[in-house]
């Protein structure tokens, strides 16, 4: 049952008795009504706190034997001490198995299990490594942590470890940083790492797109990648630029294409994720520094180019094109202020091939400037028309943002400076309180949708 | 059928997960069990840097050696041959790209070369440069380690044992006494 419809049932469940004593339903009527939707089912919270609680009781009781041992550690002969650094793996293998065999229906047990089992692996390896003395490479060390973790991703279909898996991989992708550029041999293991988590995403959104799980896996899988993937990206030609204004929009259109209508905004994490990283790219390239430091590398990394062309070069042609295509798909569906977004791609790119020729960095940067001032204007006015706060004070943001910014790029004097806060602080508020007087009248019914 | 798939599957990945950390055990058991043992005197060290966490960060005077000729590339992996010296400490003798016969040599990082006359010097990192101690221990052993190994009394030193390419320390002395003993011994 979708949480919706039980917000709904439970709020008619507590209105039954009044409409009875006022006359409204019959007992019998109300009595009908009851059966006919059943008891109201464990709310999502409810079922959250089974699997946080019986996931805690896990990994506290795991992680105090092993602190109980590790008490007289040292007085342990190494085969003993051997031993205990895997019992506690075997342990939570047993547990699986046993969530598997016994408790197929529970969730609980089969999220805790596995989030457990996948946390034991990494303690084993890393008392082994302490009994043995053996160095750490914490990025190899990580890498064979989430591998071994993965295959309990997909038999067990556990959104946890799904959810371990890439906060295992954030950290890889930045444990391999300070290799320079001829040492990141690791660089291409990146996509194969990431796309490898990616199916259960989709088979959990092809489930349900618009339960939990689908939503909180979303957030955490495109936040991951969105903050990693400059990690592979950033040398080669700085055509991170052109990955993030494809991937954004993609998963913008995506959200319209793939996604039923209703549902909360908190259940589109493509939506979200896409306009709000949009957003937070337009206003980082509207800095003339990420244009002239790009100009830096024309020319002199065409090598670089091509050696990166796999990590780098094809993904982000494919997350253009998908946006692209997306954008088609979707253009017809979206109202201006969501069209202008969509067209962003091609923006970044004609910014891209411009900053390229003499003083282009000059005009890439105006061009991102105008694009966002369009954008935020476009925004505004929707919010405006359509009476929605969300939208109008989205526009506003990102609009004083870029105003901002580039009060602070340029030489303007205090008192300019000042006068421009003020000005855009006098905007808001005037904006807020038209938008105040024309939804007074509809004050009364909460507000259905805040976008 | 479908479940008994399943099942298989679950157990598989299981043996995978202790094949990781068994892998481990057993590389490293065979080393200890089989391996030939020789003596390295550690390097003074820094003594804010020496303990971090629940390890000690070690480093050895071997990891310096006079310039040996070849044609080194900074950052490539290196068999590092171990003789015995007449004062029972090990010396570097040897470089190799080649696996070298018998269980003298271990592979090591080479850090460093310089710019290559005979009056250079290069630098290895040894693969083994950490001792694991009980945290409740840790205070007092570092405290111990850093005077032994200051410059003035430099008697500190590993054991390790080499075999078929892979170091692995056995354990660390102090005062010719294994560290854990030394600081039961000289409870303050």
């Amino acid at each position: 049952m979708a949480q919706g419809n039980r917000r709904e049932i439970a709020w008619l469940y507590a209105q039954l008795p009044q409409l009875v004593s006022q006359g409204v339903l019959s007992e019998e009527s109300a009595r009908a009504l009851r059966d006919h939707y059943g008891e109201l089912p464990q709310s999502l919270g409810q079922r959250l706190l089974m699997i946080i609680l019986a996931v805690l009781g896990a990994a506290l009781i795991g992680g105090g034997v092993i602190l109980v041992l590790a008490h007289n550690w040292d007085d342990l002969s190494r085969p003993t001490r051997t031993v205990l650094s895997v019992l506690p793996l075997l342990i939570a293998q047993g547990l699986t198995l046993y969530a598997f065999a016994k408790q197929p229906q529970s969730t609980a047990w089969r999220e805790s299990t596995a989030l457990f089992q996948a946390l034991m692996i990494g303690a084993a390896i890393s008392l082994v490594a302490q009994t043995y003395n053996i160095s750490g490479d914490f990025q190899g060390f990580m890498r064979t942590w989430m591998l071994l973790a993965l295959p309990l991703v997909y038999l067990r279909s556990s959104t946890l470890v799904a959810m371990f898996y890439l906060g295992a991989f954030v950290m890889w992708s930045f444990s391999g940083l300070p290799h320079y550029q001829e040492e990141r041999l690791w660089s291409w293991q990146y996509w194969p790492l990431y796309l490898a988590v990616l199916p259960h995403y989709v088979m959990e959104f092809r489930r349900d797109a618009l339960s939990w799980n689908s939503a909180a896996l979303g957030y955490v899988s495109f936040a991951a990648l969105a903050l990693t993937s400059y990690v592979v990206l950033e040398r080669s030609l700085s055509v991170w630029i052109l990955f993030y204004s494809g991937l954004l929009v993609a998963l913008y259109a995506l959200d319209h294409l793939a996604l039923p209508e209703g549902g909360s905004i908190g259940a589109r994490p493509l939506a979200i994720i896409g306009r709000l990283g949009a957003a937070i790219f337009v206003f980082v390239l509207s800095f003339r520094d990420v244009w002239s430091e790009l100009v830096g590398r024309w020319g002199s990394s065409q090598d670089v180019a091509l050696r990166w062309a796999w990590e780098a070069g094809v993904p982000t042609g494919l997350v253009l094109i998908l946006a692209i295509v997306g954008g088609v798909l979707v253009w017809t569906r979206c109202v201006r202020a969501d069209r202008v977004l969509l067209v962003f791609p091609l923006v970044a790119l004609a910014a891209y091939f411009l900053s390229a020729r003499e003083n282009g960095y000059d005009v890439a940067a105006v061009l991102i400037n105008g694009y966002g001032f369009i954008w935020s204007v476009t925004t505004i006015v929707r919010g405006l028309n359509q009476a929605r706060w969300g939208a109008t004070n989205r526009g506003l943001i990102l609009l004083s943002a870029l105003v901002l910014a580039r009060f602070f790029d340029s030489e303007f004097s205090l008192i300019a400076r000042g006068l421009a806060f003020v000005a855009l602080g006098v905007g808001c508020l005037t904006v807020n309180y038209f938008l105040w007087r024309k939804t007074r009248p509809a004050a009364a019914t909460p507000m259905q949708e805040v976008q | 059928m479908k479940r008994s798939f399943l099942f298989a599957l679950l157990i598989l990945a299981a043996l995978a997960q202790l094949a990781a950390p068994g892998w481990m055990i057993w590389t490293h058991e065979r080393v200890l069990l089989q391996g030939r043992v020789f003596k390295l005197k550690t390097a003074p060290v820094d003594p804010y840097d020496a303990f971090r966490g629940r390890y000690v960060q070690l480093s050895y005077e071997q990891e310096t050696v006079k310039w040996m000729p070849g044609d080194w590339k900074s950052g490539e992996p290196v068999y590092v041959q171990l003789t015995e010296g007449t004062d029972g400490f090990a010396t570097v003798t040897k470089l190799s790209r080649e696996k070298l016969p018998g269980d003298v040599a271990f592979v090591a990082t080479l850090l460093w070369v310089g710019n290559r006359s005979a009056t250079d010097e290069i630098r290895l990192q040894f693969p083994f440069d950490r001792f694991y101690v009980e945290e409740s221990k840790a205070p007092r052993i570092e405290q111990d380690y850093r005077e032994h190994s200051s410059r003035k009394t430099q008697d500190a030193y590993v054991t390790v044992r080499i075999h078929d390419g892979t170091a692995v320390i056995e354990n660390l002395y102090v005062d010719h006494t294994p560290i854990v003993e030394y600081i039961k011994a000289h409870k303050k």
